[in-house]
């Protein structure tokens, strides 16, 4: 075995050698630096590769790079780096010299030379694609500000993508839908990093809400494993927004794909290149909190009541007390300290380039028991033992450590007491004074903690026997292994007894992937390109939960040490395969004509189902490049436009074992005894297939004005049909609750508009500027969901205020209002009660129109100031703090007290209270449903680059130092604290605000050292 | 080669590959699951042993469950809970709605139900010609015809499977099949047992049990349909001191009695307002007598936390409750016969166990007391909806209760219409 190994080895470097010994014999170097054409601002990170030697460099801040071990002789040297145009140029390389070649790239904000990812192997010329594809360089973004996660990545940058934040709280995520929410039970996009399948599921933390290990059935904010890794370490992200554009990807890509692209280094004998980063900031409550009034009345001075009010006493009548717990207790807020650090290395040889990185993220939150700490590692290798084959392996390893608050709709979490509190009345216990229910010493021992640890194992390998064709083999691990625990120590709140709980959810997830292009030219003027491909993709989960309830001693928590203990775990297995074929025929470069076929299988299909397949067709057409219009187009100022148009389908896969009837085994007691029995499980549905979506998108991308400013707009009409709902199986079956059932329709439509600009640029100043506009407009189709004309969507706890109703938005609010009498009083009944309304629609859930406006202006080619402002609109928010505010018998929801409180509460103006009084009695009437439109200033930051003079003495070639902040500011006529947040994150259409934590103020100062 | 040779040779080489990579997919695309049984591994003979056991699984909680709602529906308890769908079951203004009614009765009664018929059938397949002398078919077969009973006895009509729905005699009809085969199953079992050299004598106690449980749900069901010769018949096979029982355990929340859950663990029901109030003194009607608890019952008879007094028996959350006995044997042939010697001597020893003296009582008056000393001996223990539906339907007494809920501020009463649940609207509006 040994001597087989080592035959193995001297084979490899046999077959390595040769190509590095005649290297070395006669080679030069190339060095060189790269600005833009207009201003000379140099830009960083230009991938620079020397054509037909596999040998580069990426350009370090200053612009510059250095190649060695070029072969002499006559070399095309091509540079390329998003958002310029592509440019190649020939030097003569002599060798044993160094040749100076310097670039002066030009802007190109329509970027149709860009290379995408597209499913097929190889890269992909933007030109060529009928659908739209946004992609965000992320590397650029870690250097003008400060961004934590993709989700942070993504915020506000990809038109078309909504995200649905939950809290505040570091660490929580929320939903985010692409093109609006493409089914009733679920619309997350598929995640790829380099190719390799990424798990984006919860992380199996602890609800933080109820009370005690009893509020562990409950849901409120979640996390998701897509926001472990570091954005330092992504070099770019690309969205595909639809089915129109993910049928290669399958049954699982109706809702979108997202492409992460980590940084990588490049081949060529060059200098390793060190980047360093050191940020030190804060997290703050920058928003209102919690203010609470009582009046002192005369029912509370009365003997009576006096004791129950010790703070009126002394005071006149009618005096208001005040009280804000959540400023007033030392231990209510904090601000919270955010560190990072970053050591990366890039670099390559002839034959290899890697890229190595780790980080370490301390992030505290507003609250003193919530912090989400990350530690990462990644390493990133390529190898090209031949010209015709590289191999890639990408890994990282990620750790990490997250705290959450008791918040949310929470008896014992802080705000919801804060909201609640009473001045000036007797507290239960001192400690306790202006707090409802409980006070930051007893809130802040709460401890729900998760860890997680994530191994990322990608390889592949590319092979190009002839320049003609191309394969990719991928093969990848994403191992994530998380641990939650929620400890109660004896005398801890909600679990008195004490009470330990674990969860210990492992996911691995793997991906087996081949993917072939074949370029043939016709002639001159046509050429075909096919593209074929098979897909594997396996998903396990196994969670191991374990809790005991009855501590006996605060140092002694292990979970088998309690006085009653309870187990289960859990376990689940999804495959698929997939196999595509592409053909796509260009004519002359500027038409391109694609049709695509995917078939799909997958484990959790029907047993009467076998296979899916899913069609696409697209055109693009490079209509500036006509040469009977280009001139006309000039003419214009127009210097470059692309139609397009891209019809496709694409699925989504039930369920793990939804199709499958099952019965699973249950304990019997037997006389004395304890046996096992079986019980039904599932009724199962053989007919059960991937819901289908299915999308229509027209668009275009035009470059104006010496392609200083860039249009790029898209409409597109996805429809999903067959979606996946849940429906009640009939009882008598003897199968309990529900089936997945193929049912109804769901339609998706809207605009994606985005303007680039470049709007000055001279020697001092550049202005690029970059708004974008997205529209969605959701609706149930039909339901068919028999016997049912509407379903108020899983987990909302307030019943029909939210409703799937065909032809209204899912998720939409509905609600009552009083019936009226001619005079605008309310009608009552014998009894006294008010008379509601049937419910009516409201409005939708989540926002329908998102902008986002970017500003970055670079003075003296140093100082850069970046602005990114965040519209959304069109929504409506449940505000039930303040119904629960003003339905709870306190002053807080008085008018002349609080002028943001939403109804009066005036003993001098009796019918605005008895109107207080009309709505106290609903529990989800229309007056708690708010429009929330609003605007935030989401990011801001000032740059400066230091003067290379000024580094040369620590031997630094480039540095930098930026100032930033994050939720700056915030437009809204919404009476809550924040209109962004949502009680129930975790959920997919349920949204409240319910004492959710608001999105905090970042402030942060790093500094990026490149050596 | 040419360059569209080679272009040939690599569309050959990935159909190859394509078509290579999916042979092996259907083994691939066997997700495993180790937390269930796939419908068709039950096939597997090991799993016969499991049936009955399965069966006996679901009719324990669920017999628990419809003893106590079925309670609450009739005149056994009162229960002005907070949760408003209780109170509505008190006064039977049960709707399909409900969904208390669905998760606790049917539900639960109708996943017994199809346990035991599938679970029969399954048992048939797995043990050939041997199913019909072999006690496991038997115990499967009892169950499922006991579950039957309970639906015509508590449904206005329920579908089987769902098929359309169909009316109690029809589902007593179904149930007489059951416990006949059942009975013919378990004397096969005996005869079998005791053949073998050294005879079987435990499996053959098993199958007279098996078969007296069976006679006593059958003379049950036959009175049901008022075919009350055939029930005497049946009564009277039934062996002395006979009792059959449903088991409870500190296990897990569904395997606790759920009597102990309702009232010793919380107070979720009364007999204040319901006829068994005045049964002070009976001590198989035993109550709390005093304090914020009063009136909460404590053990009757049918439960092994009896303690014959009228007080100081906590319900247990282990204890087991009796399905079946000889003593229902014994009402039935009263029943029957109507009012003669025999069935005073009967009413009166009865009435010594409620410490009530003799009475010398004759015709209706007689009956009339049977009725009362039936209600009392099996208070608690599933009967009663039955009784009250059969009494109504047959004998023209009607004492369901009627008239103001007690209780009651906002003028609430009685359903003086309903004597049986309707379906819920999971079965009407479910898939199959």
């Amino acid at each position: 075995m040994r001597s087989r190994f080592r035959r193995f080895v001297v084979v490899a470097i046999a077959a390595i050698a040769p190509p590095l010994a005649a290297d070395a014999q006669n080679t030069g170097s190339i060095r060189g630096r790269i600005t833009e054409n207009v201003g000379q601002r140099a830009i960083g990170d230009v991938q620079v590769l020397v054509a037909g030697t596999g040998s580069g460099a990426i350009t370090n801040a200053n612009g510059e790079y250095v190649i060695a071990n070029v072969p002499a002789g006559s070399r095309t040297v091509r540079v390329r780096r998003l958002g310029f145009v592509p440019t190649e140029r020939t030097v003569n390389v002599v060798a044993g010299e160094t040749t100076q070649l310097d670039f002066a790239l030009s802007q190109s904000l329509t970027q149709l030379e860009q290379l995408v990812i597209t499913g097929t192997a190889g890269l992909t010329e933007k030109r060529t694609l009928g659908n739209s594809i946004t992609t965000v360089d992320v590397a650029d973004l870690n250097e003008k500000t400060t961004v934590l996660s993709v989700s942070e990545v993504l915020q506000s940058k990809t038109p078309g993508v909504t995200f649905l934040v939950g809290s505040g709280a570091p660490g929580t995520a929320g939903e985010f839908r692409i093109r609006g929410a493409g089914s009733i039970s679920g619309y997350r996009p598929v995640v790829f990093i380099d190719g390799v399948r990424y798990n984006i599921e919860n992380l199996g933390n602890f609800a933080a809400t109820g009370a005690g290990l009893a509020g562990l059935a409950q849901s409120s904010q979640t996390t998701s494993a897509l926001d472990l890794i570091s954005p330092n370490d992504i070099e770019s992200i690309e969205v595909i927004k639809g089915p129109a554009a993910a049928t290669l990807y399958g049954a699982e890509a109706a809702n979108g794909v997202i492409q992460i692209i980590t940084k990588k280094g490049t081949r060529g004998q060059q200098k390793l290149r060190w980047s360093f980063r050191g940020e030190r900031g804060q997290t703050e409550w920058a928003l209102d909190t919690p203010v609470n009034y009582t009046t002192c009345d005369s029912a509370k001075f009365a003997a009576a009541n006096a004791a129950t009010w010790p703070g009126c006493a002394g005071q006149s009548l009618g005096t208001v007390l005040t009280d804000e717990p959540m400023r007033r207790h030392p231990e209510a807020l904090r601000t919270g300290d955010l560190q990072r650090l970053s050591l990366s290395v890039r670099g390559g040889g002839d034959r290899y380039s890697l890229y190595l990185a780790g980080d370490r993220d301390t992030d505290e939150g507003v609250f003193y028991n919530s912090f989400n700490n990350r530690k990462s590692a990644r390493a990133n290798f390529t190898f090209n033992p031949t010209d015709i084959a590289d191999f890639q392996v990408n890994t990282s390893f990620i750790q990490t450590n997250l705290r959450l608050p008791m918040q949310d709709e929470s008896a014992n979490g802080l705000l919801l007491s804060a909201a609640r509190g009473r001045p000036g009345r007797l507290p239960v216990r001192p400690t306790l004074d202006g707090w409802s229910t409980i006070e930051p010493e007893r809130a802040n021992r709460y401890n729900n903690q998760t860890r997680s640890e994530r191994l990322t194992l990608g390889g592949t390998l590319n092979v190009n026997p002839w320049s003609w064709f191309r394969n990719r083999f991928t093969a990848g691990l994403d191992n994530t292994t998380a641990q939650a625990e929620l400890l109660f120590l004896p005398g801890d709140e909600g679990e008195p007894a004490g009470a330990h709980a674990q969860r210990n959810p492992m996911t691995k997830v793997y991906t087996l992937d081949y993917a072939g292009t074949a370029d043939f030219a016709l002639n001159s003027t046509w050429q075909l390109t096919t593209s074929f491909g098979t897909q594997i993709v396996s998903n396990r989960t196994e969670t191991l939960f374990g809790q005991g309830v009855g501590l006996g001693a605060p140092d002694v928590t292990l979970i088998g040490t309690a006085t009653t203990t309870s187990s289960t775990s859990s376990f689940s297995e999804n495959n698929s395969v997939g196999y595509y074929i592409q053909e796509q025929i260009a004519w002359n470069n500027r038409l391109f004509v694609t049709g695509a076929v995917r078939a799909d299988d997958n484990s959790s299909f029907g047993t009467n189902f076998d296979i899916i397949t899913y069609p696409k067709a697209s055109v693009s057409y490079v209509i500036s490049e006509e040469p009977g219009l280009s001139n006309l187009l000039r003419s214009w100022r127009v210097n470059s436009l692309k139609l397009r148009a891209a019809w496709g389908a694409a699925g989504r896969a039930p369920a793990p074992y939804a199709a499958e009837q099952t019965y699973t085994v249950d304990r019997v007691t037997l006389g004395g005894t304890t046996g096992s029995a079986l019980r039904t499980q599932s009724y199962g549905n053989p007919d059960l297939k991937p819901e289908r979506g299915q999308e229509i998108e027209l668009g275009f991308d035009a470059g104006l004005l010496n392609e200083r400013l860039a249009l790029d707009f898209t409409f597109y009409n996805k429809t999903t049909s067959d979606m996946l709902v849940s429906v009640p199986v009939k009882p008598s079956t003897g199968f309990p609750t529900s089936r997945q059932t193929n049912l109804g329709e769901v339609n998706n439509r809207g605009v994606e508009f985005a303007v680039t600009a470049t709007a000055l640029q001279n020697e001092r100043v550049q202005w690029d500027s970059r708004l974008s506009l997205a529209t969605t407009r959701n609706r149930l189709n039909s339901f068919d969901i028999p016997g049912k004309v509407s379903e108020t969507p899983t987990g909302q706890a307030y019943g029909a205020v939210q409703q799937h109703r065909p032809g209204f938005p899912m998720g939409g609010y509905w609600a009552q209002s009083p019936r009226r009498n001619a005079d605008g009083s309310p009608v009552v009944n014998s009894a006294g009660a008010v008379q509601f309304d049937t419910a009516k629609y409201i409005g939708p859930s989540a926002p329908t129109r998102e902008v986002g406006f970017a500003n970055t202006v670079t003075l003296f080619k140093n100082l850069r100031f970046y602005s990114l402002l965040d519209y959304k609109g069109g929504f409506y928010l449940f505000n039930l703090k303040e119904r629960n505010r003003c339905q709870a018998a306190n002053d807080n929801c008085a008018r002349n007290n609080d002028p943001r409180a939403r109804f009066p509460q005036n003993a001098a103006d009796s019918l605005l209270m008895k109107e207080l009084a009309v709505w106290r009695g609903a529990t989800a009437a229309a007056a708690w449903i708010e429009k929330a439109d609003f605007v935030k200033l989401r990011e801001i930051s000032l740059t400066y680059t230091l003067p290379t003079r000024w580094l040369s003495p620590a031997g630094a070639s480039s540095a930098n130092i930026i100032v930033s902040g994050r939720n700056i500011g915030l437009w809204t006529d919404y009476s809550g604290i924040d209109p962004e947040v949502n009680s129930y994150g975790g959920r997919l259409f349920v949204r409240a605000d319910a004492y959710a934590s608001p999105m905090t103020r970042r402030l942060s100062v790093a500094i990026n050292l490149t050596y | 080669m040419s360059h569209k040779n080679l272009r040939v040779r690599c569309w050959t080489a990935a159909m190859l590959v394509l078509s290579a990579s999916s042979l092996g997919c259907n083994d691939f695309l066997a997700a495993e699951n180790p937390g269930a049984v796939i419908v068709d591994d039950l096939e597997d003979p090991r799993y016969a042993s499991l049936i009955p056991n399965s069966v006996v699984g679901e009719f324990q909680p669920m017999f628990g469950n419809i003893a106590w709602w079925n309670a609450v529906y009739a005149d056994e308890l009162w229960n002005r809970a907070v949760f408003f769908e209780e109170g509505l079951i008190d006064q039977r203004n049960v709707t399909d709605v409900n969904g208390t009614f669905n998760v606790f009765l049917y539900g639960p009664l109708h996943r017994t139900r199809f346990m035991a018929d599938d679970g029969a059938a399954r048992l048939k397949r797995l043990l050939g010609d041997s199913a019909s002398r072999d006690l496991r078919l038997a115990r499967t077969l009892v169950y499922g015809a006991y579950s039957y009973t309970f639906l015509g006895e508590m449904m206005c009509a329920t579908p089987i499977d769902g098929g359309d729905p169909i009316p109690p005699d029809e589902l007593f009809a179904k149930a007489i099949e059951r416990y006949d085969e059942a009975i013919a199953v378990a004397a096969a079992a005996r005869t079998a047992a005791l053949a073998l050299n050294p005879p079987d004598n435990r499996t053959a106690l098993g199958a007279d049990s098996i078969r007296n449980f069976a006679l006593v749900g059958k003379a049950r069901t036959q009175l049901d349909l008022n075919q009350q010769q055939a029930a005497l018949a049946t009564a009277q096979l039934v062996a002395a001191n006979f009792e059959f029982r449903a088991y409870y355990s500190t296990n897990s929340t569904r395997e606790n009695n759920w009597f102990w859950n309702r009232l010793t663990a919380s107070t979720s029901g009364s007999l204040a307002n319901t006829p068994f109030q005045a049964m002070v003194g009976d001590p198989r009607i035993p109550r709390i007598a005093t304090g914020a608890r009063a009136n909460v019952p404590l053990s009757p008879e049918s439960f092994s936390s009896w303690s014959n007094t009228v007080v100081d028996a906590d319900f247990v959350q282990g204890g087991f409750v009796r399905i079946a006995s000889s003593l229902e044997a014994q009402y039935i042939i009263a029943e029957v016969q109507g009012p003669v010697a025999s069935t005073l001597t009967f009413v009166n020893a009865r009435r010594a166990v409620g410490l009530q003296a003799p009475v010398a009582l004759t015709g209706a008056a007689l009956m009339a007391e049977l009725r009362d000393q039936r209600r009392r001996d099996f208070y608690l223990d599933n009967h009663r909806l039955g009784d009250l539906r059969r009494y109504k339907k047959y004998y023209q007494v009607d004492e369901f209760p009627k008239g103001a809920y007690p209780g009651s501020t906002t003028g609430e009463t009685y359903n003086a219409n309903a004597d049986c649940w309707p379906l819920p609207l999971a079965e009407t509006s479910g898939v199959k």
